[in-house]
């Protein structure tokens, strides 16, 4: 016994054509808010934590281990 | 245009999804994987949303988002800073989380819901709030108040919307910055007050019925309100911004008292000291917060000079305080939407994108909060009998909704399960729990055998619109926008409170659901018949759930609740269990 | 599987004498119990909900008002236990449920390994405690009705498999069962992975929390000025460029 719905329309194109997104790194993103909004002098902080998180995902690659770093990433 | 809006990771995760305009499919995500408050990535909800359109994800034009992560994220950096070296315990769980999850939150999103980065937006949390209340109203233009605990940087801010046939606006003009919140105020005190944050806040307001305001000098040396309405929070009471879990400082106890143990009893008329406390720290917070909504409400007339206001945000659930607004406010009408809370972004953050970056023309407003999923009166039928289940199928709706009446006039409490769930906290008459409002054991039989709820709770009334004005001090009730949704508290009229007192509070008010026929048909004819029977066109109203439970959604919940509370009897659309003596 | 069960059960009476002692941690695991079953009460109505065959439909909803029942029984068993009976706070606090869901993401076979698997470890478990408080009789009982249950459960689901061996299936259900079993084996994994990874994580950040901050502390106590009263910001864009920006 499932909800109802109706048929599946004919998928279409979407209306308003996707323009390609720059692939932006989070932390040069983040870097980039930082700047607009003054607080210039929390971007050395933010690159620690960009290298603790590719540090913790080095490790993480480690599928067996991957549980005991589960809460870290 | 298709636009899906979506609210996660905090509180309350929700999809909603805008065709062309239209709001199509709105709903919780609790409410698929049974978790109260649920704040996991609102997958079944999204699935259900583009079922209810018979869309696929490749069919979106656009997934909203309704925050601005990074921005939250850059709060939370220079609050620590701010609070080094207070907050030791709660930085690691916070960087685990935002650096495990929250920063990578395009390809969770993309992951979880099967979109792609192209189509993924961001629009930020007030403005979300701000669009959910303004595009849901029927006004043109208004000033949009939205109060909440704290979205990226804003707690309270003020905008002026406006559509016309060349497009949409909703324009911020000012707003107010983290810490200084009414919501996290207000959630605070909810915690020392034993209740738990983001669920018990109703529970303080209830509670304050029962109180003196014999705080209010003292909470306002904590919390000081400015000429200009803006708010300041002494932070030497306060440990929200360090902490997750503890959210006062035992300064807040010095000035208090000390706070309430969590489940220590609260039975009133007060038996003991500390429970006549409560209620009056209760009431001193109540009172603060509507004048604090008040000085919102005029500042923004000041500011906006419109003659209609929306509220929106998690302070917007304050019905006490909206019903002071509507009523002692500058503004000639408000709007509040139902899902008022973080819920309500999901909804808020898609129409931003439909109406003000698509241009998209706005649609009808939003009459009712029926936008959930239903189940055919056939498949229930069918699951009933290969269940086992004994029911009787009512092929003529009149003749069901005449036998529920009945039951109700003898005093049988019961379910209502029809049509499609309801968007928000609220049950509204399709997924509630219904009882006589004339019945003075009511509140009693329903809180101890059904609903488990603190005895100092009230249920609320749902009457029909022309007589609504009979019963409530409601001076036009087709007019009020707050009552079809439950968002405000109003008067029960002094010379009728004795004849329902299941659904009046001890200070003689109701938090009342007007039925008008054309947006809850089904719920109205009910009501109706039993107006007929008896010559009382109120119910007690109350949603279909256990404590701590969520709303139920589907027939097997609904036949769920039945099974493990005492309610007298359950109708699933056409079908009518009553429960057989043991 | 018989010398697995068997392992199981001498374990178990093993443990029962330490771990099934005094009132109150008593109290406390019948609640463990009666969350646990409420839990699987939903998911078995939830399967009934969405199963299309009709006996499996009547099977799970029988099996769901089965657990239903048993999370009542442990629920006043544990309030009966509790020191001067239970506080007049604990009547508002209805059993938490501890649900998975599993019908909606698992294939029809391995829910019924699941289900055939998780009731035969209770049923041996309620036996084992039915046997330890066999001097309590009230205790003793309760688990003897719920292991009576439990193996009605069992014989159901066994049958179910047994059938689908027949009609062919005989690998699907060896598969169905080691997989399940396999699961429940990196479930555990996970969670002692979880419990050190957590204070892991704790450890590294609270360190970083301690050498890496004093320095930004001191730049942001010189370079930044918390706002307060009303803030206006200026040039805020509504356009897709700025929607696509996660700040």
């Amino acid at each position: 016994m499932r909800p109802i719905t109706p048929a599946l329309q004919t998928a279409r194109a979407a209306a308003s054509p996707a323009r390609r997104r720059r692939s932006g790194f989070v932390f040069v993103e983040l870097c980039r808010a930082l700047l607009q909004s003054g607080r210039w002098w929390l971007i050395p902080f933010v690159a620690v934590l960009a290298l603790s998180a590719a540090l913790l995902a080095a490790v993480a690659a480690v599928e067996y281990v991957a549980p005991f770093v589960y809460t870290i990433f | 245009m298709n636009v899906l809006g979506i609210s996660a990771f905090f509180h309350d995760a929700a999809a909603a999804l805008l065709v062309d305009g239209e709001v199509v499919a709105c709903a919780q995500e609790e409410r698929f994987s049974r978790i109260k408050h649920d704040a996991a990535l609102p997958v079944e909800a999204a699935r259900f949303c583009l079922g209810q359109a018979g869309l696929t994800m490749a069919d979106v034009d656009h997934v909203v988002f309704y925050e601005k992560p990074l921005r939250k994220f850059e709060r939370l950096l220079v609050t620590h800073l701010r609070e080094f070296p207070k907050g030791l315990l709660q930085f690691p769980r916070a960087m685990a989380t935002w650096l495990g999850q929250r920063l990578w939150i395009e390809s969770d999103l993309c992951k979880g819901l099967g979109c792609t980065r192209e189509q993924l937006l961001f629009c930020e949390h007030h403005l979300s709030h701000a669009a959910s209340a303004f595009f849901s109203s029927p006004f043109e233009r208004a000033a949009v108040v939205t109060v909440d605990g704290v979205g990226e940087w804003a707690t309270t801010s003020i905008y002026r919307a406006e559509s016309s046939a060349s497009g949409s606006s909703v324009e911020l003009l000012e707003e107010l910055h983290f810490p200084h919140s009414i919501g996290l105020l207000y959630s605070a005190l909810t915690a020392y007050l034993g209740f738990e944050v983001n669920e018990g806040e109703y529970k303080v307001m209830g509670l304050s019925a029962y109180g003196q305001p014999r705080f209010l000098e003292a909470l306002e040396r904590v919390c000081s309100i400015g000429d200009d309405a803006s708010l300041t929070l002494d932070a030497r009471y306060f440990c929200y911004p360090r902490s997750a879990t503890k959210s006062f400082t035992p300064e807040l106890e010095a000035l208090l008292g000390p706070a309430r143990v969590p489940g220590a009893p609260l039975s009133f008329p007060a038996r003991d000291d500390e429970s006549q406390r409560f209620a009056d720290v209760a009431a001193s917070l109540q009172v603060l917060t509507e004048r604090y909504m008040l000085a919102l409400a005029r500042r923004a007339h000041a500011l906006t000079g419109e003659s209609a206001l929306c509220l929106a945000g998690g302070v917007a659930l304050n019905c006490v305080a909206n019903r002071r607004v509507q009523v002692e406010g500058p503004f000639e009408r408000v709007f509040v939407q139902p899902a008022a809370g973080d819920a309500g972004g999901a909804l808020g953050s898609a129409q931003w994108v439909t109406h003000v970056l698509g241009r998209t023309p706005r649609r009808a407003p939003l009459r009712h909060a029926f936008l959930g999923a239903a189940w055919a009166p056939a498949d229930i039928a069918r699951f009933l009998d290969d269940c086992g289940v004994e029911h009787d199928v009512f092929t003529d709706r009149a003749l069901l909704d005449d036998e529920v009446a009945r039951l109700l006039a003898e005093q049988q409490v019961g379910g209502w399960f029809q049509g499609r769930f309801e968007w928000g906290p609220r049950a509204l008459g399709a997924r509630s729990i219904i009882a006589d409002a004339r019945d003075p054991n009511a509140q009693d039989r329903v809180n101890r055998k059904i609903k488990f709820r603190e005895s100092f709770r009230p249920f609320a009334p749902a009457v029909l619109a022309d007589e609504a004005g009979r019963w409530f001090e409601l001076d036009a009730p087709a007019d009020d926008l707050l009552a079809p949704f439950m968002c405000s508290v109003v008067p029960v009229r002094p010379e009728v409170r004795g004849e329902l007192p299941a659904v009046t509070h001890v200070d003689g008010t109701a938090r009342v659901q007007v039925i008008h026929a054309q947006d809850n048909p089904r719920f109205h004819s009910l009501v109706e018949a039993f107006r007929r029977r008896t010559g009382v066109g109120v119910v007690l109203n109350t949603s279909m759930n256990l404590k701590d439970e969520p709303l139920c959604a589907s027939p097997a919940e609904a036949y769920a609740v039945f099974a493990r509370s005492d309610l007298d009897f359950l109708v699933l659309e056409n079908c009518l269990i009553r429960r057989r003596p043991a | 599987m018989i010398a697995t069960e068997g392992l199981s059960r001498v374990f178990l009476r093993a443990v029962a004498p330490v771990v099934w002692r005094g009132a109150a941690p008593v109290a406390a695991r019948l609640e463990g119990f009666a969350a646990t079953e409420a839990g699987s009460a939903l998911d078995m109505l939830k399967a009934a909900e969405l199963a299309e065959d009709p006996l499996l439909r009547r099977l799970f909803f029988r099996h769901a008002m089965d657990e239903a029942r048993h999370a009542r029984m442990f629920r006043e068993a544990a309030r009966a236990l509790a020191e001067g009976g239970a506080p007049a706070a604990n009547e508002y606090q209805l059993i938490h449920a501890r649900r998975q869901n599993l019908f909606a993401w698992l294939p029809l076979t391995e829910f019924l390994a699941f289900v055939h698997l998780a009731e035969r470890r209770g049923e041996l478990q309620f036996q084992v405690l039915q046997r330890h408080f066999q001097h309590e009789p009230g205790l003793e009982r309760l688990f003897a009705r719920i292991a009576k249950d439990e193996r009605f459960h069992v014989t159901y689901s066994g049958r179910w498999l047994e059938a689908r061996r027949r009609e062919g299936g005989a690998g699907e259900v060896r598969a169905a069962l080691l997989k399940v079993r396999a699961r429940r084996a990196w479930e555990s994994w996970r969670r002692a992975g979880r419990v050190l990874g957590d204070l892991t994580s704790r450890v590294l950040l609270g360190a970083l929390y301690l050498v890496v901050l004093p320095l930004f502390v001191l730049l942001a106590r010189a370079a930044d000025r918390p706002a307060r009263g009303w803030q206006k910001r200026r040039g805020l864009e509504a356009n897709l460029d700025a929607a696509r920006r996660l700040f």
